[in-house]
């Protein structure tokens, strides 16, 4: 096997800023990760192991996130992914809930996407409180579409701290890498593959025609 | 003392292992095989078809899964209880599938022909040493494993100086190009680098009981239709059919036992793993086929006060001159594909077509190339196989900031528009790659663990940076903008600093001409131990550009061709 990353994001994570920013935030704000530490004491972690069935694929592990930090999620999916003419909104296939999965998930990568989604949420009520409201999920959905398109546009301009940068593209991933793997967003894209067939044309005589090949 | 002897233990049942209980038990020779794994079936195992939202964490890399959730493998680079420890250098992935079948359970079945000049290195170039053998000795054994696997590749007329292809009258037709490859094939002619179908042991028609390839489905889940080859359904239950093949799974070799003379071996110890107990076993031939690092380490843990070195190590060189193929990548967006209708770039999973080496037999001062082998180019579109989750970021990370109907609409306009570009080279001759035995470290079955020293060297750095310049050549010639470039930390570091790549490590156990610089005569066979053969990537001298696999079934073929004519003669 070839182990050249063909597929392995550009993204790297510090785990230690954004547990700052989990510690920075107020009592108030804290009270969803209050309830997250409670939640995993007794939450199943274990991972699925090394030798499982292929044919029978199961989640092994107990999802942490709080109905409120799902909340957030949600809206937050809708605005990286709403619905347009081709392909309906993240909400639509449950993305929040396919994140919720991953940032429980027992494993290093998806602990320290864990701090960063859960410090995240905690930064986007911070912000709510600069509109009088003490929760993003409770803000007029303009205010909610403001402050996601702030950092949106300081993460483009990179005038943005690394833990809001981190966030946001992790954000984008999660949520690109959890709406385009499901059939619908497959076929948003244009992915036509896995499935069989007698035999392997390549492409029509138009398109090398097109390409010159 | 009503011990029980076999005939052959073979240990591994990978492509060397399967390859020996093939051929031993067609011949009528009785095998017992031990495979430090479980009992596995592709057949029945294998989810080809699985989504990534049908399985846990869209079935990304975990440490569980190394190789994502749907990878056949059972075991990685890294196994709970079974350790290994690094000493100098730049470090080695160390690779283990623990299940029936080995690691042709999720290979890549590439199955290129190492040519007449890999053979002749030091003859050729002054550089590195030569085989004991020749391309004329070992090509009726390419031949036979070709046929008997079943190869797709180019036609007779497309073999290139050290590049030789399977003859026309056994290989299978390949698959036409995909659309990328083309685009590649079209840059690579306009610079003069000819490209060719790549050989790949996937069946274009039907073989025996393995069924023509659907072009779906990524080959390392393992292929329950027999079309991709593997080692179960390939060797191991043709073997089971003649009835002469038992199998012992579960069973972890710790050593080879020797006679009280210490001349010939006369069985092996294992831990039952599923109870724990050691356990030995007999048998008039001992064929190591354990995978490159383990053979040696077999064979180091086989000491004993007659051979304080190891077994079969007179030359000192077990666990030597280890090499692994290197490799180098660029990601490109390329322009020429956007705006065009969907495409179905499955195929046959990996690459259809590639640019074998272009200036075999070239001078050093022609070829720009300070360094002994070369390296095979060639190119995958991100839109080939299911989407993951690292291939949509590639193509969401294009622009920064990007969200809500515009991230939308660039995920439709640039999706199939990405590709990785990439090459497979050989590695020098290096002693320091090597594996000794830790003596502070014990597995969890108590076998002390290998330690690995592995330091790339200069001419393996020369070298990649002359991969990245001809992939920034065949990329600017196709237009393509490149949005990953490894090669800037490579420069800004000077030197290798990370494992070289591929997981195809060989040598450790080089076979020779001359008892005192090798550990191996030219059949795989020990110069110490005439009992004893070895069946994997070990007995490898050099490693060229080309995937080793291939290599590792015609050589086993070879030493097993010599088992049994040694047998009938009564010779062992």
């Amino acid at each position: 096997m070839t182990m050249i990353a063909t597929d392995k994001p550009m993204i790297s994570i510090n785990r230690r800023r954004v547990l700052q920013i989990i510690a920075a935030g107020s009592a108030a704000t804290l009270m969803d990760g209050g309830s997250l530490m409670a939640k995993s004491m007794e939450r199943k972690s274990q991972g699925y192991g090394p030798d499982i069935d292929m044919n029978n694929p199961e989640v092994t592990w107990d999802k942490i996130l709080t109905q409120a930090q799902l909340k957030t999620l949600t809206i937050v999916g809708d605005i990286i992914i709403p619905a347009d003419e081709t392909s309906p909104a993240a909400s639509a296939f449950n993305i929040a809930d396919f994140i919720n999965e991953w940032v429980s998930a027992p494993y290093p990568t998806q602990q320290a996407d864990k701090d960063i989604i859960v410090g995240g949420l905690l930064w986007l009520d911070q912000q709510a409180k600069q509109q009088q409201t003490r929760y993003f999920r409770n803000l007029s959905e303009d205010h909610q579409a403001t402050i996601f398109d702030r950092l949106a546009q300081s993460v483009e301009n990179e005038e943005v701290e690394v833990n809001q940068k981190e966030f946001f593209e992790r954000l984008i991933y999660l949520f690109v890498g959890g709406f385009y793997t499901t059939p619908e967003g497959m076929a948003d894209i244009g992915y036509i593959g896995n499935v069989p067939m007698a035999k392997f044309e390549g492409p029509s005589a138009e398109i090398r025609q097109k390409l010159g090949v | 003392m009503g011990k029980n002897i076999h005939e052959v233990i073979v240990v591994g049942s990978g492509a060397g292992g399967g390859m020996v209980a093939h051929n031993l038990t067609q011949a009528g020779v009785n095998v017992v095989m031990l495979e430090a794994g479980r009992k596995y079936n592709p057949r029945t195992e294998t989810n080809m078809f699985g989504l990534p939202s049908q399985s846990p964490l869209r079935g990304e890399r975990t440490p569980d899964k190394q190789g994502g959730f749907y990878d056949a493998t059972i075991g990685g680079g890294e196994i709970p209880g079974e350790p290994y420890t690094k000493g100098d250098g730049n470090g080695q992935y160390w690779w283990r599938a623990r299940m029936l079948g080995g690691r042709t359970n999720h290979w890549g079945r590439k199955t290129p022909r190492y040519g007449p000049d890999d053979f002749k290195t030091y003859t050729n170039t002054g550089r590195e040493i030569d085989w004991p053998i020749s391309y004329e000795d070992i090509a009726p054994y390419y031949d036979r494993v070709d046929a008997l696997i079943g190869v797709f590749g180019a036609n007779e007329t497309e073999a290139q100086h050290n590049a030789p292809v399977t003859p026309n009258h056994i290989r299978q037709s390949p698959p036409e190009p995909k659309i990328t490859e083309l685009v590649f094939a079209k840059a690579c002619g306009e610079l003069g680098i000819k490209t060719r179908a790549a050989e790949t042991a996937i069946l274009t028609k039907p073989l025996g009981d393995r069924a023509a390839c659907f072009y779906a489905t990524d080959c390392s889940r393992g292929c329950s239709t027999g079309a991709g080859f593997d080692s179960v359904l390939g060797f191991i239950n043709p073997a089971l059919k003649t009835g002469r093949l038992d199998i012992i799974a579960d069973a972890m070799v710790s050593k080879v036992l020797m006679d009280k003379q210490n001349k010939k071996a006369i069985g092996v110890r294992y831990i039952d793993k599923t109870t724990g107990d050691s356990k030995d076993i007999f048998a008039r031939v001992i064929i190591l086929a354990a995978s490159t690092m383990a053979t040696s380490r077999i064979l180091l843990n086989s000491n004993n006060k007659k051979s304080p070195r190891g077994l079969a190590n007179s030359s000192g060189l077990v666990g030597k001159y280890l090499a692994d193929t290197s490799g180098a990548f660029l990601i490109l967006q390329i322009p020429a594909l956007e705006n065009l209708p969907a495409q179905n770039e499955d195929g046959v999973y990996e690459h259809h077509l590639y640019a074998p080496w272009w200036l075999h037999g070239k001078s050093k001062e022609k070829a720009g190339a300070d360094f002994s082998g070369g390296y095979q180019t060639t190119i995958k579109n991100h839109r080939s196989g299911l989407p993951t989750m690292g291939k949509l970021a590639t193509i969401s990370s294009l622009k920064k900031g990007l969200y809500g109907k515009r991230l939308k609409q660039h995920m439709r306009y640039y999706y199939g528009t990405t590709a990785i570009l990439y090459c497979l080279g050989a590695v020098s001759l290096n002693e320091n790659c090597k594996l000794t035995i830790d003596p502070k470290v014990k597995d969890q079955w108590g076998i002390p663990v290998p330690k690995v020293d592995w330091t790339s060297s200069h001419e393996d750095y020369q070298r990649l940076l002359h991969m990245y310049e001809s992939l920034h050549k065949i990329a600017q010639q196709m237009g393509a903008i490149v949005i990953s470039d490894p090669s800037v930390a490579l420069k800004q570091a000077g030197k290798i600093t990370d494992p070289v790549g591929a997981v195809h490590e060989t040598g450790g156990c080089r076979m020779g001409a001359n008892p005192k610089t090798s550990v191996l005569n030219p059949w795989s066979q020990s110069w110490d131990v005439p009992n004893l053969y070895v069946a994997d990537g070990a007995p490898f001298v050099t490693h060229p550009e080309k995937n080793p696999t291939l290599t590792i079934m015609a050589l086993a073929l070879r030493a097993s061709d010599n088992i049994i004519k040694r047998l009938k003669e009564n010779s062992l």
